[in-house]
């Protein structure tokens, strides 16, 4: 068997194209596994030791408090001495008034609810509620064994740049802040900042930083612990390292610091348990009372609110976790996908190589070796492939890993150190693709060796006409001679013809995947910002009354579905994990606001007959138009979806707002502007009330900016992936042709020797298979959709995104016109190759 | 001499097409041990086919097939290979040599299914190979091939090997160093052989000449002597 081996190996000379298209897979394939699962190791072992170290919060939370009673005169009296002393005398004045009404001096008669709102912004503005709530925070953390602090930081917006504000104190104890290079900001005016930041701005320590015209001096780069995902506003939901900025300063500095305050509890657990902060997320309570967090949150709703400041925080801390089972999931897949291509390879391989050396294989069938022992002597091919494009694989992998790593803490403010090898994908570089390609090309070697020795040894196959074959000369008898034979030639060996289909089936769905790859993202921003007329969404704390000539008012609630009844009254069902929805009422009457459907119809006049959900909530909770839907809510409020807006980002529901309002049993208001005034495009053009009542401003001009370039991002990863499919079709393409060439090569030899010029067989043999290959491309379209939308569900479970899979006409043209380009430009070489075929071949008996 | 092989009333039908035609009718032939039998008969005699069915490469359709009392036609495949490989030997017309061994790795090839203790470089050396031991075969002639295929057959050290045509693509002077090869291995290692062949003057080196046509054996001719292969007419 040995000799056997030997045998097999020497005969890889001969099959050069074949071989270097088995390794060029496999050391793909490998090169790719190796280097994300090597990045994302770092990542995730960082991660978690970052957490322990920096002792990062596992949550926050603001209090509830009902300001008519939870607060008592003194309290406020207190508060005036204390953290209301730099209020202003405005201010003083509306809270002094509290305080009276509190004691039983005065009484409210007026826009009572209007009064509290303006107390709660006040409080909120100087953190006297946090303050307020200590004694009840004290008792509460002894309960459910927690430690707690309060985290502020200020906002403050200039043109593109924003700042986030936060003291440096070395009495921290949560989210202790991790200095990079330099050193703390202990004197006045003096801040650290992102590394990245002053990189992407010329910036180095000893340098000054103007922020609202005061100079900061930079003494030290350093992360904020709780920022690992610094998503600083709203409005750049995606992490912009050129513009966005994390700022460490002293007391007195941030004391004089202009910009919209925040304020939260952090709280750790006395005993972390990762587990549970696993299971944590960010749409608020578990029910599983084994979850200390849960517990908490279940059992004080009421004392506290789990409000969008705290979701923000969540994802800062722990969106990183979304890159780690999604990206192992698409490199798994990918990974197969490009060895369930070179087990087509490796099948073609072996049967060509049994193929010509059926009379050697008869002999020594006859001379008394088994089928088994000749069947392994076949494994060197997948052997020798896995081994170097494995190992090969893996290195380029290893070394791959470093800029895939740098790509993901560009967005994650993560110190990562040393790079930690794991044999194991060694291992699985090699040993995953040699079990898969051995197992096939063992099971194909012992199929075709199961005949007998005479069977082997007799004259070659020509003489066999199969059943295809003679309908096919029987429908293309009008045709001419040469077609005739083209046809006859391809279907003379059906399992040939099958190969080259599979191995074109596959070279198609590699350009499928290019084709939509290539403007996934990009359209689905041109789509979802197509209508957006207005510059401006402005957030308010509280509810607000009035009216704005110059924008649309918006009354926007978090909710969840809790039960989808379709037109016929049957319940469906839905993945529970994607119920959460924003519920957005809007006037009939709109200046900015558009909701257009896929055929581009408007459709805010049917707010007046149901709800209109947009495509993303579709696409994953399977709602169709005539739907009715149950919200959770007090009164289980139920609508029927009347259309459906074209728009893939968040889960959003349009309501009419004046409905919205009614069940919500509140009078007429708005918590949300959608507005183009300019005034909203920096702090300095707004009054101090107006910062004071809004809790955020997304500026649209800058949040399509700051998703574009994290697109650009996707996209650049998207044309690596796409520059290695085109490459493995043209492997594939040139595979094939390669094969022709080689499996016809007695009847081009024949057709010499009668006198044939060699263009003219060329364009009779080379040819054969050129309708299959576009059948078979144009079948490879659907099934490429299919498969990218099981990927793509999958990877997008976790962050409640759908993302349309589709190809237009034009494109899937493009596509057939780049692989018969491919296929002809590989018939071209291998016309050399057809050239070179000697007469001599004619004469020898098979 | 003791019977190598008894072929007893065997026959062989197969299908061509939509008919059924008789490629050994009733055929009876008893092989003695050393003996060298050639079986001669025009293209379609059924020559080969009585070949293969006496070798166990095809089956027959009615009779028996013993060697030494063991009828092998009702062998399993499995135990068919496993028969050849411990007593047979075969050699082609087309040499069918493994082409990227040289030539001492095919008689290892050959050499490795059997138990025997014979030096792989002794048996090249009997078939005057000694000089292209480490030769390719596209570095041989055709001659020099077919002794390859002989070696590679004689490895195992067969009780009996069967001879398809062997000189069929051979020129004269070189055919007839190959049957000088066939003789030598039956003198000196009591070789049993078959030979198959359409050339009345090869069938003068063996014992008994075989004559078939139509799938029946018409003639049976014992040769006193054996003619030497340099002697022989050619053609």
């Amino acid at each position: 068997m040995k000799l056997l081996f030997i045998n097999a190996l020497k005969g890889i000379r001969k099959k050069k194209v074949q071989m270097i298209a088995i390794i060029t897979l496999v050391l793909l394939s490998s090169a790719i596994y190796t280097s994300m699962n090597t990045s994302i190791d770092r990542l995730e072992n960082e991660y978690y030791d970052y957490l322990i170290e920096q002792n990062v919060e596992e949550f926050s939370f603001t209090p509830v408090i009902d300001y008519s009673t939870d607060i008592t005169g003194s309290e406020v009296d207190e508060l005036l001495e204390t953290v209301f002393v730099n209020a202003s005398e405005s201010e003083k004045e509306v809270v002094e008034m509290y305080r009276d009404c509190l004691t039983g001096q005065c009484e409210l008669n007026d826009n009572v609810s209007l009064f509290y709102n303006k107390i709660e912004t006040i409080f909120k503005k100087y953190q006297a509620d946090l303050i307020v709530m200590q004694d009840e925070m004290d008792k509460l953390a002894e309960q459910y064994e927690f430690t707690y602090e309060i985290e502020s930081a200020k906002v403050y917006k200039e043109d593109k740049y924003i700042y986030k504000a936060i003291v440096y104190d070395t009495s921290k104890k949560i989210n202790i802040p991790y200095l990079i290079e330099g050193n703390y900001p202990t004197n006045d005016n003096e801040i650290t900042v992102l590394k990245d930041f002053a990189l992407n701005n010329d910036l180095e320590i000893g340098d000054y930083l103007t922020i609202n015209s005061v100079d900061y001096k930079i003494v030290g780069y350093m992360f904020a612990s709780d920022n690992i995902y610094p998503l600083i506003s709203i409005s750049t939901p995606f992490f912009d390292n050129k513009y966005n900025n994390i700022i460490f300063m002293n007391e007195a500095t941030y004391q004089e610091f202009s910009g919209v305050s925040e304020s939260v509890y952090s709280v750790k657990l006395n005993e972390t348990n990762f587990d549970n902060r696993a299971n944590f997320s960010s749409s608020g309570t578990e029910e599983s009372t084994d979850n200390p967090i849960g517990t908490f949150l279940e059992e004080q709703t009421g004392v506290v609110s789990f409000g969008i400041d705290s979701i923000l925080r969540i994802i800062r801390t722990d969106m990183i976790k979304s890159e780690f089972d999604p990206n192992r999931t698409f490199t798994e897949a990918f990974m197969y996908l490009l060895l369930g291509i070179s087990v087509f390879v490796i099948g073609v391989i072996t049967k060509k190589r049994i193929d010509d050396e059926r009379l050697q294989i008869g002999v020594l069938k006859s001379l008394g070796y088994n089928t088994f022992s000749i069947a392994t002597s076949y494994l060197v091919y997948p052997i020798i492939g896995s081994l170097i494009g494995g190992i090969f694989g893996y290195l380029i992998g290893i070394l791959l890993n470093a800029p895939i790593t740098k790509l993901f803490t560009g967005y994650y403010n993560l110190p990562i150190n040393g790079l930690e090898f794991d044999s194991k994908y060694l291992f699985n570089s090699v040993l995953i693709p040699m079990l898969l390609l051995s197992s096939l090309c063992y099971i194909i070697a012992l199929f075709m060796l199961r005949k007998k020795p005479l069977d082997l040894l007799k004259e070659g196959s020509n003489l066999k006409v199969n059943i295809f074959s003679k309908m096919v000369t029987f429908i293309t008898k009008p045709l001419s001679f040469k077609k005739r034979f083209k046809y006859s030639l391809a279907f003379r060996s059906l399992g040939k013809l099958l190969i080259v289909s599979l191995t074109s089936l596959c070279a198609g769905l590699l350009i499928v995947l290019t084709l939509i790859g290539m403007n996934l993202f990009s359209s689905m921003i041109d789509k979802t910002f197509e209508n957006v007329n207005y510059d401006y969404v402005v957030s308010y704390y509280t509810l607000q009354e009035g009216y704005d000539e110059n924008a649309d008012l918006i009354l926007s609630k978090e909710s969840s579905i809790t039960s989808i009844v379709d037109s016929d009254g049957n319940e469906k069902t839905f993945d529970e994990e994607s119920a959460d929805i924003s519920l957005i009422g809007l006037d009939q009457e709109l200046k900015y606001v558009d909701l257009v459907d896929n055929d581009n119809n408007t459709l805010v006049s049917s707010l007046q007959n149901g709800i209109i959900i947009n495509s993303n909530v579709k696409e994953l909770l399977g709602i169709d138009i005539g739907d009715t839907i149950t919200l959770a809510d007090n009164s289980n409020l139920s609508y029927q979806v009347v259309g459906i807006v074209e728009e893939y980002f968040t889960s959003n529901i349009y309501i009419d707002r004046a409905t919205l309002c009614e069940d919500l049993e509140t009078t007429l208001s708005y918590n949300t502007k959608y507005t183009s005034d300019t005034k909203y495009r920096s702090n300095s053009e707004l009054s101090e009330e107006e910062i004071n009542s809004i809790s955020s401003i997304i500026d649209f001009v800058d949040l399509k900016r700051n998703i574009e370039n994290r697109i650009e991002i996707f996209n650049t990863v998207i044309y690596v992936i796409i520059g290695f499919a085109s490459l493995m079709a043209l492997i594939i393409i040139a595979v094939i042709a390669n094969i022709i060439v080689e499996e016809n090569k007695k009847t081009i030899s024949l057709m010499k020797v009668m006198g044939y010029k060699n263009k003219e067989i060329s364009n009779i043999v080379l040819n054969i298979y050129t309708p299959f290959v576009v059948i078979f491309y144009l079948l490879s379209i659907p099934i490429m959709i299919e498969i990218l939308k099981a990927i793509i569900s999958m990877i997008t479970d976790d962050i409640n995104m759908a993302i349309p899979i589709a190809i237009s006409p034009f494109m899937a043209g493009m596509g057939l016109v780049g692989i018969m380009a491919a296929y002809y430009v590989a018939i071209a070489i291998s016309r050399k190759a057809l050239n070179k075929v000697p007469l001599a071949v004619a004469l020898k008996r098979e | 001499m003791e019977k190598m092989i008894e072929i007893k009333d065997v026959s062989k039908l197969y299908k061509a097409g939509k008919e059924m035609t008789k490629a050994l009718d009733h055929v009876s032939l008893d092989v003695k041990k050393g003996e060298i039998i050639v079986i001669l008969g025009p293209s379609g005699s059924g020559k080969t086919t009585l070949l293969n069915v006496t070798s166990g490469l095809d089956n027959i359709t009615s009779g028996k097939i013993l060697y030494e009392g063991n009828n092998i036609a009702k062998y399993s495949d499995h135990k068919k290979t496993s028969f050849r490989k411990k007593n047979l030997g075969f050699i082609f017309q087309t040499y069918n040599l493994l082409e990227h061994l040289n030539v001492y790795e095919n008689v290892l090839v050959g050499s490795s299914l059997g138990k025997n203790n014979d030096n792989v470089t002794d048996i090249i050396n009997t078939v005057g190979l000694e000089k292209h031991k480490h030769k390719y075969m596209h570095e041989l002639s055709g001659g020099e091939q077919q002794r390859v295929s002989i070696a590679r057959a004689l490895a195992k050290r067969p009780k009996v090997m069967f001879c398809d045509e062997p000189t069929g693509a051979l020129d004269e002077k070189t055919g007839k160093i190959v049957l000088e090869t066939l003789i030598k291995i039956n003198e000196e290692y009591q070789t049993t052989m078959v030979i198959v062949t359409h050339n009345p003057g090869i069938a003068l080196i063996g014992d008994r000449i075989i004559k078939m046509n139509s799938g029946q054996i018409i003639e049976e001719i014992v040769n006193e002597k054996r003619t030497k292969p340099q002697d022989i007419p050619w053609g």
